[in-house]
């Protein structure tokens, strides 16, 4: 090994367990046994592969060591030893004034855990030079109890105190005795030929030594100097008395190590990566679910941004009133990694651990305020059963005194917690510390084992109209948020603008979104928004299934397949592979403690990666996120919810055999359609019902084609065409929408056709002079108080004719349909396949510009006849 | 008082009668002091009106009848 060559260093130790499926690390600068030391770069090996020992780093004494300021303060001067489980920082940068110091020996311990076990040691940084190393020379000098291990060449002693052994690291050497994996991760280390100053990214230089489990255990555990950082304390060996006589210092690197690793791949992120530095700011430590997610940094960004703002600020409500929430909600969903995570932190707030018992088995015994205790448990009943949330629970809760501001903060906290708890069981982490156990007297809570859903607690709840809480207005130009929102969806749903009492949360809530659902790098947005909507109809979130049908809309999907998702997704055209995927998200959302390894597992067989699959969980948790939110909040809807979807309700919610886990299909058929009988016998034959139908929709047929074409005469001419083609094809109409709403699609294309045999190449598409972001209405003078007297209706008729002709064919066709027809909005969207803001966004400009066109003849002090 | 930009952000909802309660005030507050976006809710809501009486683009019976007549007849001849 040339020690002078930074590149010769063990940047990356990963030490798993024998069932890992990858044994190869994957990346760095590593030693190959094989090759010359000059030939070792960039080598890939097979690296150890034990699960039973205990990794010693040891850098050994009698040696300048470069060290930055911190660490010889914490270490040389202070003495400062590190505790089991506690995160110890130590100076990352380079000083341009390095101290020196020397260092008898540098060690480092990792133990591999038991599953229950679950330390995590994080040690930022350890840098000092490899130079003139003679490490045989001082092990075999000064430390007993040696073995002797081959690394690179490399010949690393350990002196046995009974007996000399000599192990090479090789899986057939070294023995498992804990299953499970550990990963150690090692970064930086200095150069010492280089100045201080360019040392700024310096990666550990280290020297690995493998020893065994016990023989430290034993050291360590009655050293007077090591015995601080002993490391688990469950199921320890029985140990004998022996004092090491060498160790003069011990140094923890940053260690990461876990006996059971998340779900997912996991990557080594810098230390400066802001959630990172964040979560170890807030919290001490950078907590196992953030680590599982290290695949797609921009959602541990996401989770950052939400729980930075919802969960680790005092607010209205206080921290500890928000640890409360998001412990009770983690055991009501006995979710064992939130429980033991946030039964630390709330620890660490000062609550004692009585107290923390009393919660994890009965809140209600828990020594509660009388308006605490309230909060608590409107949250469990919201993160437990959204849909039965009404105002009624608000207003309970500002009879016990609680503020707007400080209710908002308890809905949204709960519905940080269904996310994490989403998350949680999602990606598997292993938890942070020793798991915490639910007392064996836990009190289960009425709710409990009830139904999932009743459907007269949605109806009650939902006769009740929101939002519960104030949403002052917040204009997008004094939120620079809206106009993300406003760029990305069109529009400003009401689930945002809800949410203004508080901009801050709303902020960071957008900012999450952000970062979860507009990248389209690894799942594109119609899947990302199938989730959201199959996920949300089995949540019954009426208000999210309406947002997403129409933003699916919005992307090109028809509304029938929108709605054909929400009532049965296992039904509609997705592909397989999509299908799976929702199951997928499905059993997640809603049907977490049946969710495994096994169905990460079985994705990844059907063609998924590991980063897809992430982004399905996070999104599914972003999903139950909004969800509870929207329940909480009471946000009205901005669309209404597909007929179909309010139908079949009762089969989705559990209270009747539902389709999605009963096996039976829902098709979108018997929506309430006024013209279902006719249908049914028009398409078995009967041409005297199709008669009937068309006579029925003669206008609506005429109107959409005059509004296309532009021309009455053309329209007549069409309408025998569409008359045709709605016979040829009534047989291979499903009843997925209405029979008018089929009726117009196929007018449309007549029209189309039409016009692009014209070679007047029309669209109606989403986008298509949607982009005129500038659009602004001319000013115009005042109209007069009743102007259409002053003209005869067909006058006025002719006037409006020639008006809307004069529109450009997109705005032309929304404003005949919705002004002229008068249909509502929501039909408009529906029968022109166009998303809800689109048709709102086309209405108002073409109504605009119609109003433009007909102010010579209306305007104050104009008298005449339409020219 | 918000500025004409954010009134006209608020239009479309506030012709259809679908913004919030808080909104609505905001925009009625800028409707009593901005002359100019007051002229655009006042001509906007006669347009509607106007347009939605005038039953433009009405097909009377004497037209359409015709029309599907011959639509039948000739199903009903390919029928037979």
């Amino acid at each position: 090994m040339n020690e002078d060559n930074s590149k010769h260093v063990l940047r990356q130790v990963k030490v798993r367990g024998k069932r890992r499926s990858h044994e190869v690390v994957d990346s760095g600068d590593r030693f190959d046994p094989s090759k010359t030391a000059a030939g070792d770069d960039k080598s890939q090996e097979r690296f150890l592969y034990l699960t039973a020992l205990a990794i010693g780093f040891f850098q050994v004494g009698n040696q300048v060591v470069t060290q930055s300021h911190g660490i010889a303060q914490r270490f040389h001067r202070k003495r400062v030893l590190v505790e089991p489980r506690n995160a110890v920082k130590i100076g990352d940068t380079a000083h341009a004034q390095n101290e020196e110091i020397e260092l008898d020996c540098v060690a480092v311990m990792i133990e591999p855990m038991r599953k229950e076990d679950s330390p995590i040691l994080n040690i930022d940084l350890i840098d000092f030079p490899c130079k003139k190393l003679d490490t045989p020379q001082h092990l075999t000098s000064r430390i007993y109890n040696r073995r002797e291990i081959e690394i690179a060449r490399r010949y690393f002693m350990e002196h046995g105190c009974e007996q000399k052994k000599i192990l090479a690291i090789d899986k057939g050497d070294l023995d498992g005795r804990i299953p499970g994996k550990c990963s150690l991760q090692l970064h930086r280390d200095r150069e010492a030929r280089k100045p201080a100053s360019q040392n700024e990214h310096p990666f550990v230089r280290c020297i690995l030594h493998a020893l065994s489990r016990i023989r430290w255990m034993r050291r360590y555990s009655r050293s007077k100097r090591c015995g601080e950082f002993a490391l688990p304390t469950a199921n320890r060996p029985r140990l004998q008395p022996e004092k090491p006589k060498t160790y003069t210092r011990l140094l923890l690197i940053r260690v990461n190590c876990r006996a059971h690793m998340s779900f997912f791949s996991e990557v080594e992120l810098e230390d400066k990566f802001v959630p990172f530095v964040a979560f170890r700011e807030a919290l001490g430590f950078i907590p196992n679910l953030l680590h599982a997610q290290t695949l797609l940094p921009r959602v541990i960004e996401a989770q950052a941004k939400l729980e930075g703002a919802v969960r680790l600020q005092e607010g209205s409500i206080s921290r500890v009133q928000k640890e409360r929430i998001l412990l009770s909600i983690a055991v009501e969903r006995q979710d064992a990694y939130c429980i033991t995570l946030d039964s630390k932190v709330l620890s660490s707030l000062g609550a004692s651990e009585g107290q923390i018992d009393s919660l994890l088995s009965d809140h209600r015994n828990a020594d509660l305020s009388a308006t605490d205790l309230a909060c608590l448990q409107f949250c469990l009943k919201l993160a437990g059963h959204a849909p039965s949330v009404s105002s009624e629970d608000i207003e309970a809760l500002r009879a016990c005194g609680f503020q707007d501001e400080a209710i908002f903060e308890a809905i949204i906290t709960t519905a940080l917690a269904v996310y994490r708890c989403t998350l949680s069981v999602g990606l598997g982490p292993e938890p942070d510390f020793a798991l915490r156990k639910l007392p064996a007297t836990r009190i289960v809570s009425p709710r409990e084992g009830a139904p999932r859903s009743s459907l007269s607690h949605v109806h009650a709840a939902a006769k009740r109209k929101g939002p519960y809480v104030p949403a002052p207005y917040l204009s997008p130009k004094a939120f620079a948020a809206f106009g993300v929102v406003q760029k990305s969806h069109g529009f400003i749903p009401n689930f945002f603008r809800t949410q203004t009492l508080r901009p801050d949360l709303l902020e960071a809530e957008l900012q999450a979104v952000d970062r979860i659902l507009v990248p389209e790098d690894l799942l594109t947005r119609v899947q990302k928004e199938c989730i959201l909507l199959a996920v949300s109809a089995a949540n019954l979130n009426s208000y999210c299934v309406a947002m997403h049908c129409n933003l699916l809309r919005g992307l090109g999907m028809p509304s029938e397949e929108g709605d054909q998702i929400a009532v049965d997704y296992r039904e509609s055209n997705l592909s397989e592979a999509d299908k799976t995927l929702l199951d997928f998200a499905l059993k997640l959302g809603t049907r977490g403690p049946e969710f495994s390894r096994e169905d990460v597992a079985r994705l990844r067989a059907c063609g998924f990666t590991e980063e897809q699959l992430l982004e399905c969980e996070v999104v599914t948790a972003l999903n139950n996120f909004a969800n509870t939110l929207q329940m909480g909040l009471g946000i009205e809807p901005d669309f209404e919810p597909p007929l179909v979807f309010e139908k079949n309700k009762v089969f989705l919610s559990g209270s009747a055999q539902t389709p999605i886990d009963g096996g039976g299909a829902v098709h979108l058929v018997d929506i309430a359609d006024p013209d279902a009988e006719w249908v049914a016998q028009a398409q078995s034959g009967d041409l005297q019902a199709f008669e009937e139908l068309v006579r029925r929709h003669s206008q609506l047929i005429y109107r959409t084609l005059a509004a296309i074409l532009g021309n009455p005469a053309d329209a007549q001419d069409a309408m025998q065409d569409t008359l045709l083609s709605a016979f040829k094809h009534i047989g291979g109409f499903q009843r997925r929408s209405k029979f008018s709403t089929w009726l117009v699609s196929i007018a449309r294309n007549s029209a189309l056709q039409r016009l692009r045999r014209g070679k007047n190449l029309e669209s109606l598409d989403e986008g298509v002079y949607d982009e005129e972001k500038d659009f602004r209405p001319r000013q115009v003078r005042a109209w007069q108080d009743n102007p259409e007297q002053f003209y005869s209706k067909s006058e006025i008729r002719q006037l409006v004719e020639r008006g809307i002709l004069a529109l450009p064919v997109n705005y032309r066709v929304v404003v005949t349909l919705r002004d002229i027809q008068q249909l509502s909005t929501d039909e408009v969207a529906q029968q022109l396949g166009l998303s809800v803001p689109t048709v709102k966004t086309r209405l108002l400009r073409g109504r605009i510009m119609l109003r433009e066109w007909l102010s010579p003849h209306f305007i104050a002090n104009v008298r005449g006849i339409a020219q | 008082m918000i500025t004409c930009e954010e009134f006209f952000a608020e239009f479309g909802d506030y012709l259809e009668d679908q913004v919030s309660p808080e909104v609505r005030k905001e925009l009625e507050v800028h409707l009593s002091q901005c002359r100019a976006c007051h002229v655009l809710y006042d001509s906007s809501l006669k347009t509607i009106k106007i347009v939605t009486e005038s039953s433009s683009f009405d097909l009377p019976e004497s037209v359409s009848n015709p029309i599907i007549d011959r639509v039948m007849a000739k199903l009903r001849a390919d029928r037979s």
